[in-house]
């Protein structure tokens, strides 16, 4: 990835991890999607590229995002419909972002353990991202730990009578300045990182 | 009517609050001048996949009892229309005005929370406005960036957090008064 590719793949995850309520649950059940949709484009992208179905690659990939999201939000519907109803329209923000059509449906010929490489390693690096911003905000928003169980999740009290102010962590203006302080350590240690690089060049 | 579009636009925007293109806008404000292009292609392609997908929804899929596979009408509906102007924006201007996320997103929003096709058109115009307001001031956030001595060490790509963090402050100017400060549950 360059540098430029790198700042616009964090930007993506920031900006999708800000809108998703403050609940680890959400968070791995966005990533269990998230990962589920990375597999499942890399084979159908190699099958399309099998049968030289080249013209229209894009245009079947998009309908089959929207296609995987029906079928995960109906599974879902059926085992957790709590959790379903509450997700309900942010289910389809990990399948309709910019992360999904700027590094997942791409135009490369690639072999398939090429490109699943690829797309997991995109992928992994975003779900423990999602995974660690959500538990952060469910941790030191609500005080506790939330895990998804069927028929809706279980809730393990970590620090006893949070609900005063902490509770604000959770909202979606204080994930906003948080991923803003986030961007800012990450583009400090990468800058930092490219000096000691040019000087060990030298 | 009027409450619907206020509700979309600022009381609970569908920028701020849904996320809907919350990263585009952070990137596309640098160029918004050029956008004029791009956003009247959004607003015909919105209003005519919504208004279509409405009626295919109400003529087929609530009969059928299968109003869960809309989507599926609507991604089917948009790439048609989007498809048809993009080749035609191609073909007069030699440009492109390409964009797949925030339409998309939108008309499933619209719907998805609307009852009525004028209520989903409504939500549409009052999402779509919603990204505009958020564009200027986005684009005014940065010019002020600029004009700052956080100009001197900021480079491009770094002025985004500055952003995110000017985001967060105006989401709790717009929606503070939504919350009940003097509850004792939040200031406990």
């Amino acid at each position: 990835m360059t540098r430029r590719a790198v700042a616009l793949y964090m930007s993506i995850t920031c900006a999708l991890s800000i809108i998703m309520p403050g609940r680890f649950y959400i968070g791995v059940i966005l990533s269990v999607e998230m990962l589920l949709l990375t597999v499942t484009i890399a084979f159908l992208t190699h099958l399309l590229n099998y049968i030289k179905l080249t013209l229209i690659k894009e245009c079947i990939l998009c309908i089959y995002v929207i296609f995987f999201t029906i079928l995960f939000k109906s599974l879902l519907s059926l085992a957790m419909p709590l959790i379903a109803l509450q997700l309900s329209f942010l289910i389809y923000f990990p399948s309709i972002s910019s992360f999904t059509t700027a590094f997942l449906i791409t135009d490369s010929n690639k072999t398939l353990m090429a490109s699943l490489i690829d797309n997991l390693t995109s992928s992994l690096v975003f779900c423990v991202y999602i995974l660690l911003f959500s538990l952060f905000r469910d941790l030191f928003g609500y005080g506790t730990i939330t895990f998804p169980a069927i028929p809706s999740f279980i809730q393990l009290r970590v620090i006893a009578d949070n609900t005063g102010i902490s509770s604000l962590i959770a909202s979606v203006p204080a994930a906003c300045i948080l991923s803003g302080v986030l961007l800012i350590v990450f583009l400090m240690i990468e800058r930092k990182y490219n000096i000691i690089k040019l000087a060990t060049r030298k | 009517m009027l409450f619907t579009f206020f509700h979309y636009f600022i009381f609970s925007s569908s920028v701020l609050l849904y996320g809907i293109g919350f990263n585009s806008v952070t990137i596309l404000s640098d160029k918004i001048r050029l956008l004029r292009l791009s956003l009247i292609k959004a607003l015909l392609t919105i209003l005519l996949t919504t208004i279509s997908s409405w009626a295919v929804c109400y003529t087929f899929l609530i009969p059928l009892n299968i109003c869960e596979l809309y989507p599926f009408v609507v991604i089917l509906i948009f790439l048609g229309i989007s498809i048809f102007f993009e080749t035609i924006i191609r073909i007069t201007t030699d440009d492109s005005a390409a964009d797949f996320n925030l339409t998309l997103l939108i008309i499933i929003l619209a719907m998805n929370e609307s009852l009525s096709m004028i209520e989903a058109v409504i939500i549409c115009l009052a999402s779509l406005a919603s990204f505009i307001l958020l564009l200027f001031i986005v684009h005014i956030i940065k010019l002020r960036i600029y004009s700052t001595n956080l100009n001197n060490y900021v480079t491009f790509t770094s002025k985004k957090p500055l952003v995110f963090i000017a985001l967060g402050i105006l989401i709790i100017i717009f929606l503070g008064v939504n919350i009940s400060w003097l509850n004792t549950g939040m200031l406990k």
